[in-house]
């Protein structure tokens, strides 16, 4: 089974509310999230991690990412301590303004991703750490292909669940008087 | 762009509706439907195929027997009289069964991206017996009753885009067919039309196969497909700002370039002014029993009369007739009046206005990047500027502010809470923007006037969605509703009718502030009728229907 990019991200999105985020960054979180899941990616189990992840904002890569983003300056060369779930860092260093020419390497922990005006490319998907220090620094366009774009999250149930728990503290216990007056409804269909 | 006026709007020609079956008579789309296998008890399986020039789509049906304590158009129903899917291709029998087993679910099962939509539908229960009834019995029904109602089926939601599995909008949208806003969700509607008029045929011909008729074909057309909508779509038109604006923009611009026309000629004015009958025709069959809506529907009768009166003895001669008419009506009429000669102003100037329906679909993901480098002090300025409407509310009182709109845990469906200061006000969802800019321009009064918006905002994350709208709306001047979307006195079914009206639905029947009942395709061709057929002429009835 797959999941679509638009109700992962909209899951994300919920699920980053659910966990603490302001609504505004978690429309940033569930945008983070479809694309990593849309270069197959682990986009929603990394978020997942990080909301069960306690830390301050000098850990949280949406805290870090939105704040690069918005600065609009190219984050090269930086070094961060300690980052949770730090792959979530990687769609706001493409986002962030930069020159069209410019290739950023960072290194999360073991493992290393190379961004670019075309493309994105990963060694090993399985040394992505949970937590790590981070090294943003220029580099070279690899000669391989980039990652290939998906249309679909192929993430497990397993971690859709987790994010569900997270997303379901957005939801409002329901009541009659809320099923009846909430919707409008009342009036019979049986017509 | 207020509410009172986005809850008076029309369809045009420039409805999501209009644009498919446009497309699909100019290409010369062809329909069959290769599966019909639907037992006297009305359960089964029908496949509606449409075949354009480089792909088809398929409907797939799913008949159900729906015993009548069942029948609910609410969110919270679990089973329909029939379920649908919009397949990407011919089905093979493997996922005809797969989706026999998922699709009836609804909300409860899982389509794949091979699937586009997923939608249900209830029966009129009144008109379908009385249908059935007739045909089975070698007549045909009582034009009264199908003028009354309109319809056989009732469709509830019709998911798009990425809903419970199905493939996403992005996926289509490089397609032609689909490059317009909603033309998946539009041709899946007019394929339902469709199947409900052949089903009820074919009930009444397995009733009584000696006697049964099929409907008369002028009557049949008076079927449209209903549809009923709650709350759930309110929310649609704030989540998508850039869409929004260019939907509006798109109207906007079609309206100035028809009133920007220096002259006009004998045969347009016809054409207009025959439109104006017809819409006369057409709200005489509207009928509501919401008192506002029954207020509107007189001022909307009201408002044409004048309109057809004033159109009949002005000089069409003068330059800028149609500028001048405009002018008139926006001290004449009222916004009923006035909305509904938008639509008919652009109905005779198809060659001007028709290109813009490439303009209506939106990349909202680009939109999405906060510039922080602007200072606190040009921040203040540009909410300032945009939200002026709001920040003159006083937003102490408490009718200001009244309203929550929350998602519910039971079946996740938006819903709208009266009490402001009860529980569900830390459930509210950020759909009230007027609001939000007033809560941000006070810290930005309070921050430095040189600090970067990118500052501010580490320090007040829960300003970040109101920051993001104030700069897309500084981009695009209709993303944004100029009205307080939590007051007291706001109607949901106002941001129910500006959308559906998009989409090209026709008489509007509010059934309490945030539940309308609409009607689709009424009037217009089916699939077999667009090759020989008109295919845009049918939004009202035409006029020698009235000498009936």
């Amino acid at each position: 089974m797959s999941w679509s990019l638009v109700e992962t991200e909209a899951l994300a999105r919920k699920a980053a509310r659910g966990g603490g985020y302001s609504w505004g960054q978690a429309e940033d979180a569930g945008a983070a999230v479809r694309w990593l899941e849309a270069r197959g990616l682990p986009g929603a189990a990394a978020l997942a991690d990080l909301l069960e992840m306690p830390g301050d904002a000098g850990s949280c890569p949406i805290a870090l990412g939105t704040s690069l983003c918005d600065r609009g300056e190219p984050p090269a060369p930086m070094t961060i301590a300690e980052m949770r779930a730090p792959v979530l860092l990687v769609p706001f260093l493409v986002w962030v303004a930069k020159p069209d020419d410019m290739y950023l390497a960072a290194s999360l922990g073991a493992a290393r991703i190379i961004l670019g005006p075309d493309g994105v490319w990963l060694d090993d998907v399985h040394r992505l750490p949970e937590r790590a220090g981070v090294q943003i620094s220029g580099a070279k366009r690899p000669a391989a292909p980039p990652i290939a774009i998906r249309d679909r999250c192929s993430c497990g149930a397993d971690v859709m669940e987790a994010l569900d728990r997270f997303a379901l503290r957005t939801y409002a216990p329901a009541t009659e008087r809320s099923r009846l007056a909430g919707a409008g409804a009342g009036l019979s269909d049986n017509d | 762009m207020k509410l009172a006026r986005m809850g008076s709007f029309h369809q045009t020609r420039l409805s999501f509706m209009r644009i498919l079956l446009r497309r699909l008579k100019a290409e010369n789309w062809r329909f069959d439907a290769p599966v019909f296998d639907i037992d006297m008890r009305g359960q089964g399986v029908a496949v509606y195929a449409a075949h354009g020039p480089e792909r088809s789509y398929s409907l797939i049906a799913f008949a159900n027997d729906l015993p009548p304590e069942k029948r609910s158009d609410r969110v919270i129903a679990t089973e329909w009289d029939a379920t649908f899917t919009l397949f990407d291709g011919g089905p093979e029998q493997a996922d005809i069964e797969r989706l026999r087993a998922n699709v009836p679910l609804q909300e409860a099962g899982r389509i794949s991206e091979r699937e586009l939509s997923l939608s249900r539908a209830n029966r009129s229960v009144r008109l379908w017996d009385h249908v059935v009834d007739r045909l089975a019995s070698g007549q045909q029904p009582d034009v009264g009753m199908v003028e009354q109602v309109g319809y056989l089926m009732r469709t509830t939601a019709v998911y798009g885009s990425g809903k419970f599995g199905a493939a996403d909008r992005e996926m289509v949208m490089d397609r032609p067919e689909f490059q317009a806003p909603f033309q998946v969700e539009m041709l899946s509607v007019f394929l339902t039309r469709a199947f409900v008029m052949d089903l009820v045929e074919h009930m009444a011909r397995l009733r009584a196969p000696e006697t049964a008729v099929p409907l008369d074909p002028a009557l049949r057309r008076r079927f449209g497909i209903g549809n009923s909508t709650g709350l759930g779509m309110a929310p649609f038109l704030i989540n998508h700002p850039v869409l929004l604006n260019n939907w509006m923009a798109v109207r906007e611009e079609a309206l100035a370039r028809v009133r920007s026309q220096t002259a006009t000629d004998a045969a347009t004015v016809a054409s207009f002014t025959a439109h104006i009958a017809r819409a006369q025709e057409n709200t005489r069959l509207w009928r509501s029993e919401h008192p506002a809506q029954v207020r509107k529907l007189a001022d909307l009768r009201g408002d044409l009369d004048a309109l057809a009166e004033h159109a009949a003895r002005m000089d069409w001669t003068a330059p800028m007739p149609w500028d001048r008419l405009w002018r008139w009506a926006e001290e004449a009429l009222g916004l009923e009046g006035q909305e509904a000669l938008l639509s008919l102003m652009l109905e005779p100037h198809g060659a001007l206005v028709d290109g813009l329906e490439c303009c209506l679909a939106a990349d909202e993901a680009a939109h999405r990047r906060i510039d922080g480098t602007v200072s606190v002090a040009r921040m203040r300025e540009r909410v300032e500027a945009i939200y002026d409407w709001a920040l003159r509310i006083d937003w102490t009182r408490p009718e200001t502010h009244a309203r929550v709109w929350y998602t519910s845990e039971e079946k996740l469906e938006p819903r709208l809470e009266d009490d402001a200061t009860g529980e569900v006000a830390a459930y509210a969802l950020p759909l009230c923007p007027g609001r939000d800019a007033a809560l941000l321009r006070a810290d930005l009064q309070r921050a430095d006037a040189d600090e970067t918006l990118a500052a501010f905002l580490m320090r007040h994350p829960e300003h970040r969605h109101i920051a993001r709208r104030a700069q897309i709306a500084a981009r695009f001047p209709y993303a944004e509703i100029r009205d307080n979307t939590i007051a007291a006195n706001m109607l949901p079914i106002d941001l129910l009718r500006a959308k559906l009206s998009c989409f090209g639905a026709t008489h509007f029947d509010p059934r309490s502030d945030r539940w309308v009942r609409i009607n689709m395709f009424r009037g217009a061709p089916f699939p077999g009728d667009l090759v020989a057929g008109e295919a845009d002429d049918w939004m009202a009835p035409a006029l020698q229907e009235q000498s009936r």
